[in-house]
């Protein structure tokens, strides 16, 4: 893994070999009584190559300095060493920051803010200036949140959500588990709003959907049984108030006692036990950021907010062998489901 | 109970307790852990399994918890009950107090049940559940599964409890079945150990009680097994060395044997060497005393007939003559004497007399004695008696006023100027004796301090000029020392050369009664003043005039008897010192007293010289006496002087010589002299002639008896030694012929020693006298028993001590303590010496009463003389002291005398023969 240089450091930019080179050339062409001005003309143009274009600064400011959110920065960094900047003679330059070291007062001297996470997110759309600014690794819930308490100058910045589209993972039970119509879907109160969304694409795909909604942990349980009772496959949508870390065994056991596979939403639901799981890597978000940094460096306005276009299909195929079930690999499943892969 | 304790000493029951011991601990500690350990065990497999049911239960029940279903666990408890006996009660509480199952058992479990409890909690995932941490949200930050309930089981113990017993009982049987297996094993080992060491011990018993010839089979191995070969070879050396050991003690007891008999050979030897060294001593003293006798008898006639030629009309030179061989004689008859004492003190034949006696005489006599010789060197010659010595004493006086005599002649012969003092002072007081010292000082030549303590041997008289000058036997000093120590005292010497000697005599003498004469005070209330410038002279002169009752004022020189201070004097004692001054100074103070008092004055002088007298009276002295003298010649001397004179100094200065002044005053008597040897009979009968008497003359005993009763005698003069008949036989029969009108008879003897002195009393004589004769003593004698005129009296017979009773009361028969110091502590030569001794008793006491049968006394003497030596050193004091008193009797030659002693002998030796027959039949 490549380490984060700070953003105070002034690496050589990358073109300025090559421009020397040039001007020599240039040198060598004119006439001899003119070298002494020749000269000084070539010393003037050295000087004005050295001092260069101004280079695209990047901020990349960082919720956490976890090892996520360093592989986000590693593929990041790979991907944009491919780009040039708008005359291809600007250095690109990518400096990392903590969230609680961000200052706002320096934001205008870069060129672009990738926040990561919701903390790093919330603090650059409350400090930040009119820096155009890609908020990535935050639900759509939070991106709605941004948009309701700091209304940016939104043309200046858009978002890349996290959480999978509810008709991916619809389409991704159809393909895994054909077999299985009935889609169980707990709701809780910040998650109640994609019960629309899946009862649409549900309908799109020919599944029946079967709801249940809970106002507090202590309906959990009672309620997932009852779920259950009528639904084949459960879906798990992120709610903080259903699935945790506490909550998430007793979920699993329910749904294993009764032979009701549990589709996920991360890869660490699928270690956990669920059967399917629909998620983005880091590497899917520093690839997917790099593409709209270079639509950026390219002049075009920034995309709108929208979710991932790179994910990963997880299984956990001993727990679908335990429960009887045949699922097809998964690049099998991503290609179907019209996922990229880098 | 001692079988007991000597079993369990044994080296068998060690070895089996030093092996079962450690077993049977080490097998309980064992049990007790094994037990313990066991009980633990199921009860933690108890715990352990009900935990674990109740924690699989509780997972179980999360399902049935987390979604309410109830019926699944109620299910849960029951499969739990019916899977597991021993649980009788399962519950399932939620968090609120709310009972979700609760199933129990009907028929329960013996035993104490056992409550476990474990939370229904679901795991919490160890990761987020989302990729990217939180991004959507904040999730709970409890640490672990929120908790869903508990489960509660009730399980009863009564498997644990029933196993209790089989475990503890399989322990124990397992471990009494391992100790008996060890019992059994170590029994065996401890035979099999304790088997050659009994042989051994056994063995090592038998060579100690002296069977060194026992030995130990060798068929053990290892140790045992070179035990037993040393063993072997230990026993094999030591009766070798005991038999060496025993050679050489063997040789080692004839060796000793032969020395104890070569030492007992030389121990006779040496005694018999040693007897004939005695007896050859006792021939020396008895042939210096035989002729210190023999050389007495001849004295006693150039004596007699030097005084008897004194009378005859001499011219000058003759008298000159006849003056020195009397000296010479006088001086040759002390040195025979002397040599007689020292002889008697030698050969231990000194026997001191026991009477009483008055010691101021004594002292008196000997210093009366000597004054002629002290006033004829100038000496102040002073004896001072303490008022606190007693007069009246028992003792031998001649013996004592014999080492004053010495004493004093020594000193006055060594001393050329100053004075000699006689002090007799109070040493101690006993219960029925008194210690009295003498002391003579003198102010002399003195004595080397290293010549001081050779003056007490005999032939010893300090230096060689001292011996050359002054003459002397050397023999004085050391007669006063061996007289002293037969008296129980002893004496000293301190003296300084140049600065005078004292010679300092203690004797222990008895107590003496007073008989009835008390000391007269004729002249109580009498004023005297007695004028002496010699200090000592005039406390001595104090002394008499206070005891004859006067008051005394002394002064040095003669003060105003006319001094008005008081009444003069009735008496003036004028002390004058010898020499020309003095005398001069004497007169000079005579005549001033003269002048101004007639008071009568008494000159007493330090001389002998008769001008020195007549020239006093001359000079107005009443009376003059020589000093020092007697009490009665000082109560005379005053008589005298007060009756106003016509003093005769001779008078009162001799003693002896009133009879020249009647040379016929026995005219008329007929006086018997008897004497075998004719110059004494002839000197006797020449004296006796010379005064007057008739004088009849017998040459043995038996014609003395023959004549003196053939005529009328008026004394008898008896030899005591005479041939055909002695001189006490005579007497008897003397006696015995005329009982009632027996003539006094009056002893000559040359040995008049006490035992002689009995003799002559047993055999009725009047008194003796000791040859060489002195005429003086003749006088008196013959004068008192004549009643012509009072005379020295003899001790009466009853105040002699009587004879010892012939039988000693006390002595032992045998005394081995004395034999063995004779022997040098050998008791085998003692017993040999006593049984040489009973051997020869029956033979030695035939031959001495066929002696005694045929009166041959000289055989008789013989024969107890050499039973007195064998039983001198056989330790058997009764028979030697019998056997002494025979030989003293068989001297006397008496028959009557001699019988009871020797049937004294003859008893003793009775009993010693049968007391050595009991101890033979003993032993």
């Amino acid at each position: 893994m490549q380490p984060a240089e700070p953003h105070t450091s002034h690496p050589v930019p990358p073109g300025s070999t090559p421009v020397a080179c040039r001007v020599a050339r240039r040198v060598s062409a004119r006439t001899g009584w003119l070298c002494s001005l020749a000269l000084l003309a070539c010393l003037c143009g050295s000087l004005q190559v050295v001092a260069g274009p101004t280079p695209f600064r990047i901020l990349v400011v960082l919720s956490e300095e976890g090892p996520q959110y360093l592989r986000v920065v590693d593929a990041l960094r790979m991907h944009l060493e491919t780009l040039c900047t708008p005359d291809c003679n600007a250095p690109l330059k990518l400096e990392t920051v903590a969230e609680a070291k961000f200052e706002p007062a320096k934001a205008a001297d870069f060129n672009l803010l990738l926040p990561l996470g919701r903390a790093a997110s919330m603090t650059v759309a409350r400090r930040a200036t009119r820096t155009r600014t890609i908020y990535a690794l935050i639900p759509e819930g939070v991106w709605t949140e941004i948009q309701e308490c700091c209304p940016p100058p939104l043309q200046d910045s858009s978002a890349l959500f996290l959480d999978q589209p509810i008709g991916r993972h619809l389409r991704l039970i159809r393909l895994a588990l054909p077999q299985l119509a009935r889609v169980g879907l707990l709701v809780g109160p910040s998650s109640e709003s994609v019960v629309s969304d899946a009862e649409t694409a549900a309908h799109a795909t020919g599944q029946t959907l079967v709801t249940r909604a809970v106002a507090a942990e202590t309906e959990v349980g009672p309620q997932l049984r009852d779920l259950i009772k009528d639904a084949d496959v459960l879906l798990a949508v992120p709610d903080p108030l259903i699935y945790n870390r506490s909550s998430i065994v007793a979920i699993l056991l329910t749904t294993y006692s009764e032979r009701v596979p549990l589709v996920g939403y991360s890869q660490a639901m699928v270690n956990a036990g669920a059967v399917l799981a629909l998620y983005s890597t880091p590497e899917d978000v520093g690839w997917e950021l790099a593409d709209r940094v270079g639509a950026v460096l390219s002049g075009q306005p920034l995309p709108p907010s929208s979710p991932l276009r790179h994910f990963q299909v997880g299984v956990n195929r001993e727990v679908a062998r335990s429960l009887g079930l045949d699922i097809a690999p998964d690049e099998v499943l991503i290609r179907q489901l019209g996922g990229h892969t880098p | 109970m001692t079988r007991l304790r000597d079993l369990l000493q044994s080296m068998r029951w060690r070895i089996l307790l030093i092996a079962l011991v450690p077993a049977t601990v080490l097998a309980a500690l064992l049990a007790i852990y094994v037990i313990s350990s066991r009980l633990e065990d199921l009860q933690q497999s108890f715990e352990l399994r009900g935990r674990a049911l109740t924690e699989q239960l509780a997972t179980a029940a999360i399902y049935g918890m987390f979604t309410g279903d109830r019926e699944h666990l109620r299910v849960l408890c029951r499969e739990t009950l019916e899977r597991n006996p021993d649980v009788g009660r399962v519950r399932i509480v939620g968090t609120d107090g709310e009972i979700y199952a609760d199933e129990s058992r009907l028929a329960v479990a013996s035993g104490q049940p056992r409550r476990f409890q474990a939370e229904v909690r679901p795991a919490r995932l160890a990761s987020d559940l989302n990729d990217f941490g939180e991004p959507g949200g904040v999730e709970s930050d409890a640490p672990e599964g929120a908790l869903l309930g508990q489960v509660e089981l009730f399980a009863s113990d009564h498997e644990v409890s029933g196993a209790r017993g089989p475990i503890i009982r399989n322990a124990i049987l397992l471990t009494i079945a391992g100790l008996f297996v060890t019992a059994v094993f170590a029994a065996a080992i401890s035979a099999r150990m304790a088997r050659p060491i009994q042989r051994l011990t056994g063995a090592l018993a038998r060579v100690r009680d002296g069977e060194l010839d026992a030995r130990v089979p060798q068929d053990s191995v290892g140790e045992f097994g070179a035990l037993e070969q040393g063993f072997n070879r230990m026993a094999e050396e030591l009766s070798l060395s005991s038999e060496e050991l025993q050679q050489q003690v063997e040789q080692a007891v004839h060796d000793l044997r032969d020395t104890m008999e070569a030492l007992e050979i030389r121990n006779v030897e040496l005694d018999l060497a040693r007897k004939r060294a005695l007896d050859a001593n006792r021939v020396k003293s008895e042939f210096l005393a035989n002729m210190s006798h023999e050389i007495r008898t001849p004295m006693n006639g150039i004596v007699g007939f030097a005084n008897l030629l004194k009378k005859t009309a001499l011219d000058a030179t003759q008298q000159q003559f006849v003056d020195t061989i009397t000296t010479s004689a006088n001086n040759l008859l002390g040195i025979i004497n002397e040599i007689l004492d020292f002889s008697k003190l030698e050969s231990g034949k000194i026997i001191l007399e026991r009477a009483p006696f008055r010691l101021r005489a004594c002292v008196e006599d000997a210093t009366l004695l000597l004054a002629p010789q002290a006033h004829e060197k100038q000496l102040e010659l002073v004896s001072v008696v303490y008022d606190d010595v007693p007069d009246y004493l028992i003792g031998d006086a001649t013996r004592i006023g014999q080492i004053l005599t010495n004493l004093l002649g020594n000193a006055i012969k060594f001393t050329h100027q100053g004075e000699v003092v006689l002090r007799v002072m109070l040493d101690d007081e006993l219960e029925r004796a008194v210690r009295v010292m003498f002391s003579v000082t003198d102010t002399g030549i003195g004595i080397p301090v290293d010549e001081q303590q050779l003056l007490f041997s005999a032939f010893q008289q300090g230096s060689i000029s001292t011996k050359r000058l002054y003459g002397g036997t050397g023999l004085g000093l050391s007669i006063c020392r061996g007289l002293a120590e037969a008296m129980d005292g002893g004496i000293s010497v301190a003296s300084r050369d140049g600065e005078g000697s004292c010679f300092r005599v203690t004797l222990q003498l008895g107590r003496a009664r007073q008989e009835g004469q008390t000391a007269t005070r004729p002249f109580a209330g009498w004023r005297a003043t007695l004028v002496d410038a010699h200090p000592l002279s005039r406390i001595a002169l104090r002394n008499m005039l206070g005891e004859l009752g006067f008051a005394v004022t002394e002064s040095e020189t003669l003060p105003d008897i006319a001094a008005p201070r008081g009444k003069a004097p009735e008496l003036v004692v004028l002390g004058v010192r010898a020499g020309a001054e003095a005398l001069t100074f004497a007169r000079i103070q005579l005549a001033a007293l003269r002048s101004g008092s007639p008071c009568p004055v008494l000159a007493l002088v330090s001389s002998s010289d008769q001008t020195v007298f007549e020239a006093l009276l001359a000079a107005g002295a009443t009376a003059c006496v020589g000093k020092p003298l007697r009490r009665t010649q000082l109560l005379e001397a005053i008589t005298r002087c007060l009756e106003g004179g016509g003093t005769d100094a001779s008078q009162a200065t001799a003693d002896s010589e009133t009879a020249d002044t009647n040379q016929e005053w026995l005219a008329g008597r007929r006086i018997l002299v008897a004497d075998d040897n004719p110059v004494n009979l002839k000197l006797m009968t020449s004296l006796l002639s010379y005064q007057g008497a008739e004088v009849l003359a017998a040459t043995d005993g038996a014609e003395a008896v023959r004549l003196a009763l053939a005529n009328p005698v008026d004394i008898v003069f008896m030899d005591v030694h005479m041939p055909v008949l002695n001189g006490l036989d005579a007497a008897r029969q003397i006696h015995a012929a005329k009982p009632d009108d027996c003539p006094p008879i009056v002893a000559l003897t040359a040995d008049a020693a006490p035992q002689n002195r009995d003799e002559m009393t047993r055999a009725n004589l009047d008194g003796y006298l000791i040859k060489p004769l002195q005429e003086a003593q003749l006088k008196t004698l013959i004068a008192r028993l004549l009643g012509l005129e009072p005379g020295e009296p003899m001790p009466p017979p009853s105040t002699i001590e009587p004879l010892p009773s012939p039988q000693p009361p006390d002595l032992p028969l045998r005394d081995l303590a004395q034999a063995l110091r004779i022997t040098g502590g050998s008791q085998s030569i003692a017993d040999k010496l006593f049984q040489e001794l009973c051997a020869d008793l029956s033979g030695s006491l035939a031959a001495m009463h066929a002696a005694y049968a045929a009166e041959d006394w000289h055989e008789l003497w013989q024969l107890a003389h050499r039973l007195h030596g064998s039983a001198a050193v056989c330790g058997v004091p009764a028979l030697h002291h019998a056997v002494d008193r025979l030989q003293t009797m068989v001297r006397g030659e008496h028959a009557a005398d001699i019988a009871p002693c020797l049937a004294a002998v003859q008893q003793q030796a009775d009993r010693l023969v049968s007391e050595n027959w009991q101890e033979s039949r003993r032993g």
